[in-house]
């Protein structure tokens, strides 16, 4: 049917099937700022446009119901002054990061200024209430549009510097524009699926139905003659070759019980085929029409069952060991029918009784040390499965070219895809190019090699271009979560609070398969249990396989559920010694010179060694949160009587990096125009990493901001990084761009010194890109220049590569005052204060904003977000109508992070890491201020008012 | 999957379509229909947006001793609007997301007929009057009452007729009423709904006239008869009874199911709380 509108000011007439949406009818005509997170379901509000000048969700609403009307998209900001205003403050207040979600915001605030030029908070949050953006935690969209409104009238106006960093620098530790701001809030082509050429066929994955089954039969004769069908990938016709999906360095702490499709599905949602056809409706008919009859098996459903001598074998293949051998009286020969596993060196694991990975150790003596208190707790906690759910979902759009495979994909480990994809594929490594496009999130789940070897393999196999896209369902059942981990603990403390002796005993559900199995729970473990000071320290961490959707890496990667025990089981304590809960803190925290004896038995995958710590501003910003949270005031009187006041308080920490295993590389390279271009290996995720490596740029070679060009994340053109996750990004990544960039100053003074007939120690560089010396001087322009004309010394390159055994943490304290109600067991958080030392912040308006987004999403997985399973391990909520996250109705109305930085010695500028340790603090300082308001200890999380109301008995 | 979709020009064309084709169904803003959960039903869509507003009012306007609300209005609409009552706007604000609010028709609210809906436990608990197509007044409770068709693309399907034009919701200063909700975040769909109204009679409640309609009990919102008797006869001289007296009342009048959103205990318990605090903050429809 034909269509007629008006679009973005002009009037137009499109062809729309009766059923094409008006979202999908805008992305063929090449409007690629229209975004999807939710498939469709009008629960994200990334598709948003203005129709008549407000914004509604153009998936809920098809082509041929805006006949006559008028659409607006965030491309119409070159006829719409406004809507550039808004980019623009958008980008000054450091809103952009993943920036998936950019243009639709930009568009709800159009909508709010046309009608309300000066509006206040209330109908800023009504405006923004439709979208759902997981990095930022939308406080500072709040500056944004206030500062929209000011420029609206004041085009000129100036917004006045945050607080700013080492004065003596130009740029670090002063808010500088992050890199792709601005191209990500015009809406331009930067995600993956904008790269999407239109011959590119769709994949479409066929899961399993059921949670634990041998794929007796499975016929695809029917689909593959189907029309449009290119390919259909099966256990049948598949390589066989085992690896893990985890992106992390090799040999990996992960077990390879992975391949790319097994005779026997481990969980609803795994892989049974994929289909690949020329058209996306074409891969779903023919989906549908295969036919599979599976052999069920009994699932395994939760750790206690996993657990059970009785328990079915999730994996029952040989089990082989790279390095070392299996640990005494583990089974490790196959039963003949499933696959075997290959672990790369011993995690002491037995995999036919369901224990993928365990590790126990600890320091002192722990009889003595229980026998030495005068008080003994013992607590268990537990936290179930959460969804990152990045609004990109996991995507991958996979070609020839030269012979070659292309990847380009939305991960945080470009480099780990490629050995990854190679292995699974069966092709060397030389033969696989991954690029890193813009990311729409990650937050760990990205770490994960999930989509791109079927991709890879079938582009590879039939030489056409293939496009693969999870579902937002898919996101839930087959991508990688939180574990859900069961955790006790045991606390000896003398009378005045001093802590004798602290074990922790950790089961973790890692799900059907071995990613990240034992590091994330040991996370939980090493980012908790050196927090406090106790010579007598013990852990046990067990692994277990179930049948429930996969675990992996998410933001925190353990640490938020060992913080949520140890924190909340201190605070237990404290209650018990008729301690004020931080005065046990105090008592018993890590302090500058702090001996960390416990560190020798939490090494990486490898022995681990005691670290003394250098300066350490625990103390001053517990003393700064204390005074200005106002913690020994009284609390506020509720207007309402059902509601009581709590408060909370924990320490948390984090690291920065993985040190003696995390390598990354970087080159600057002096261009002609007498700009730099920095080849970063870092994978920018929308965090601001490739800003960082600007600045170090910009900062060391005395240029500006837009005189540094950065490209980052692709294999064949940038020097290998690890990738990003373990907050590795600005401390590793961003150092080896410092490193370089230094290289490259040595060089050029070292040929500006032959050139001006100077010596080097008498050259310096001065603003803005000049070498000066006492005689003479040259420009960058004119060294480049001559780089290129055969007069100079050849291209100019720095070259910049880091590597520590040095351990950087970040500290940070973090207050709550939460208001429940006992009656319904509802909980709001009220006040949230954060004390976050970073070491020297390189752009704070950014780091803040990590710091925002990682406050919000750890305060909905405290209140409600959770990975429900029926009987059988379907997932029940796997959509945003039913698995809630938070909107910025839920911002608490005093949010408030202060930066109180303590110089690392080896990061670079004395930076450490900033995007992981604030999700750590939430759930044990919610869980104190419940307890505080209503005197009952909630030990299980999200505290869902249901919980809340079982813990005070009233359920 | 939209099968067909059909664009009538008036009301006339579109109820000329249902009658050929009464498989149809009307599509109004789309929020309901058209979120992915219907994406691979076959369904055969007559759009309602060309008819709106020739045919179907967006406004809300006094008739008398009604409130005429527009079948066509949408949620914003009514939040924009200075004469709809804060109690409606109230029940509106409870579809928080604006987008969705820009575009979601009470019309539409009332075509889904979804146990949680925004404003039909209102209409049914004020005794509202829906002014169907073809010049039909049903009573809302009325209209909610006809067997649930679980096909959406059925949903307006059994006649022409059901066709709800407008909304008469009787205005009076003797008229009290409230509405609460519950849900498990800001942004969410409610869990529970509750809309409770009641005349008064020289300052106090008149027994008979205490009306109240839950939603999220059950398959749709109803109205609960035994329990405003119960409540009625636990009036002391009028007044409400406290929230104890209210909660511990209610519950054995309610059957909720365990879902993802809660258990039916917990659902249970939790509709008394919301009807104990709807109860105690009636106020005047103006």
């Amino acid at each position: 049917m034909n269509v007629e509108f008006i679009l973005n000011g002009k009037a137009k007439s499109f062809d729309a099937s009766p059923g094409e949406s008006l979202k999908t009818l805008l992305r063929r005509q090449g409007m690629v700022s229209v975004r999807d997170g939710c498939d469709d379901e009008g629960s994200c509000g990334l598709c948003a446009v203005l129709l008549d000048g407000k914004t509604v969700n153009s998936c809920l609403i098809l082509a041929a119901q805006v006949q006559g009307r008028e659409v607006v998209t965030v491309e119409h900001y070159r006829q719409d002054p406004l809507i550039r205003t808004i980019q623009r403050a958008l980008v000054d207040t450091a809103c952009v990061q993943c920036g998936y979600c950019t243009p639709a915001v930009a568009l709800a605030i159009r909508d709010l200024l046309g009608r309300s030029p000066d509006p206040k908070d209330e109908e800023i949050t009504d405006a923004l209430s439709g979208i759902i953006c997981r990095c930022t935690g939308y406080l500072q969209f709040k500056d944004a549009v206030r500062l929209a409104a000011i420029r609206a009238k004041d085009p000129d106006y100036v917004l006045p510097p945050d607080i700013e960093f080492k004065p003596e620098l130009r740029h670090i530790g002063k808010d500088r524009e992050k890199v792709d701001a601005d191209m990500l809030a015009r809406g331009e082509r930067a995600f993956v699926e904008d790269r999407v050429g239109e011959d590119a066929c769709w994949i479409e994955l066929l899961g399993s139905p059921v949670a634990h089954a041998w794929i007796a039969e499975i016929d695809t004769a029917a689909a593959e003659a189907m029309p449009g069908v290119v390919a259909i990938l099966t256990h049948k016709n598949c390589p066989s070759l085992p690896y893990t999906t985890a992106g992390q360095g090799f040999p990996e702490p992960s077990p390879y019980d992975q391949r790319m499709f097994t005779k026997k599905v481990r969980h609803v949602g795994d892989r049974v085929a994929a289909v690949m056809a020329e058209t996306k409706e074409e891969a779903r008919a023919a989906a549908a029409a295969i036919l599979v009859r599976y052999e069920v098996l009994k699932p395994v459903l939760s750790i206690a069952e996993a657990k059970s001598p009785s328990a079915p074998a999730i994996h029952s293949g040989q089990i082989s060991y790279m390095v070392g051998s299996p640990p005494p009286g583990t089974s490790v020969e196959g039963d003949g029918r499933d696959d075997p596993i290959i672990y790369q060196f011993p995690l002491h694991a037995d995999p036919h009784r369901n224990l993928a990975a365990s590790a126990h150790a600890g320091i002192g003596d722990m009889e003595w040390g229980f026998a030495d208190a005068d008080l003994l707790i013992e607590r268990s906690y537990k936290a179930n499965r959460v969804q990152s759910t990045p609004m990109e979902p996991h995507t991958v759009y996979a070609y020839m070219d030269g012979g070659r495979l292309v990847l380009r994909a939305s991960t945080q480990v470009p480099w780990h895809v490629r050995r990854i994809v190679s292995r699974a594929i069966g092709i060397p490594e030389h033969k696989v190019r991954v690029i890193k496009e813009r990311v729409g999130g990650g937050f760990g789940a990205k770490q994960d090699i999930v989509v791109e070897d079927i991709a890879g393999y079938l582009a590879w196999t039939t030489r056409r271009p293939v496009y693969f896209r999870y579902t937002r369902e898919q996101e839930f059942t087959a991508s990688r979560t939180r574990h859900a981990m069961e955790i006790t603990v045991r606390l000896g403390a003398k009378k005045d609070g001093r802590l004798t002796a602290i074990l922790m005993k950790l089961n973790a559900d890692t799900g059907p398969y071995g990613q990240h199995c034992l590091t994330v729970p040991m996370n939980a473990i090493s980012k908790s249990l050196p927090l406090l000071l106790c010579d007598n320290a013990r852990f046990e961490v067990n692994s277990y396989y179930t049948n429930l959707s996969p675990a992996g890496a998410y933001q925190g990667y353990g640490a938020p559920k060992g913080s949520f025990a140890l924190q909340t089981a201190m605070a237990e304590l404290a209650e018990a010694l008729g301690m004020d809960q931080l005065d046990i803190l105090e008592k018993n925290r890590v302090r500058s010179g702090s001996r960390i004896e416990i560190l020798k038995s939490l090494g990486e995958g490898r022995e681990g060694s005691a670290v003394t710590l250098g300066t350490c501003s625990l103390g001053d910003m517990i003393a700064r949160g204390k005074e200005a949270f106002g913690w020994d005031g009284p609390k506020p009187i509720p207007s309402d009587s059902d509601w009581k006041i709590g408060r909370g308080a924990v320490i948390i920490q984090q690291g920065s990096g993985l040190p003696g295993l995390d390598a990354a590389n970087a080159e600057i390279r002096l261009l002609p125009d007498g700009t730099v271009l920095v080849l970063s290996g870092g994978a920018d995720l929308g965090t601001g990493l490739d800003t960082v490596a600007a600045k170090a740029a910009a900062e060391t070679l005395g240029l500006e901001m837009e005189d540094v060009s950065v490209v980052s994340g692709d294999t064949d053109a940038t020097p290998f990084d690890k990738g990003a996750y373990a907050s590795s990004g600005t401390y590793f990544s961003g150092k080896a761009a410092l490193l370089a960039a230094e290289d490259l100053k040595s060089k050029i003074l070292t040929v500006s010194s032959k050139i001006l007939g100077e010596p080097e120690e008498e050259l310096r560089l001065v603003p803005r890109g000049v070498v000066e010396g006492k005689k003479g001087r040259i420009s960058f322009a004119k060294l480049g220049h001559m780089a290129v004309q055969g007069e100079g010394h050849g291209d100019l390159v720095g070259f910049g590569s880091f590597k520590t055994d040095h351990a950087a943490f970040p500290y940070g304290a973090h207050f709550v005052q939460a208001a429940v109600n006992p009656r319904t067991g509802e909980v709001k958080v009220q006040r949230y204060h954060a004390y976050q030392d970073c070491g020297t912040p390189i752009n704070p308006a950014l780091a803040k904003g990590q710091v925002y987004g990682a406050i919000l999403k750890s305060i909905g997985h405290s209140l409600y977000e959770e990975m429900l399973f029926d009987e059988n391990g379907r997932c029940l909520n796997p959509r945003f109508l039913d698995y809630k996250v938070p909107t910025m109705a839920e911002l608490p109305e005093d949010l408030h992070v202060e930066l109180m930085p303590v110089e690392d010695e080896v990061g670079p500028y004395g930076a450490k890491s900033i995007s992981e340790i604030s999700v750590n603090g939430a759930a044990p300082a919610i869980a104190i201020a419940i307890h505080d308001a209503v005197g009952a200890w909630v030990r299980e999380w999200p505290f869902t008012p249901e919980r809340v109301l079982k813990a005070l008995g009233k359920l | 999957m939209v099968e067909t979709l059909l664009t009538p020009q008036d009301l006339g064309q579109a109820l000329s379509m249902v009658r050929t084709d009464p498989a149809a169904a009307f599509l109004a803003g789309g929020t309901y229909l058209l979120t992915s959960q219907f994406s691979r039903e076959k369904m055969n869509l007559i759009s309602l947006d060309l008819v709106t507003p020739r045919s179907i009012s967006r406004e809300a306007t006094k008739e008398g001793p009604f409130l005429s609300i527009g079948a066509g209005a949408t949620f914003q609409d009514l939040l924009d609007s200075p004469i709809v009552p804060k109690q409606i706007k109230k029940a509106c604000s409870s579809m928080v997301d604006r987008n969705i609010r820009n575009r979601a028709t009470v019309g539409g609210n009332i075509g889904a007929d979804k146990s949680c809906a925004s404003l039909v436990p209102l209409f049914i608990a004020l005794g509202s009057i829906y002014r169907c197509a073809e010049g039909m007044d049903v009573e809302a409770a009325a209209w909610h009452k006809k067997e649930r068709v679980a096909n959406p693309s059925a949903l307006s399907a059994k006649a022409a007729q059901r066709l709800v034009l407008q909304v008469l919701v009787p205005l009076g200063r003797n008229i009290f009423c409230a509405f609460a909700r519950y849900s498990r975040t800001g942004c969410d769909l409610s869990v529970l709904t509750c809309a409770v109204s009641a005349k008064k009679k020289e300052g106090l409640i008149d027994p008979e006239s205490l009306a109240l309609c839950l939603g999220g009990l059950g398959p749709k919102a109803e109205r609960y008869t035994s329990l405003e008797r119960d409540l009625a006869a636990s009036l002391v001289d009028g007044a409400i009874p406290d929230k104890g007296t209210i909660e511990a009342l209610a519950r054995s009048h309610f059957s909720p199911i365990s879902d993802t959103r809660g258990s039916a205990e917990f659902k249970r318990l939790r509709a008394g709380i919301l009807l104990a605090d709807a109860l105690h903050s009636l106020e005047a429809l103006a």
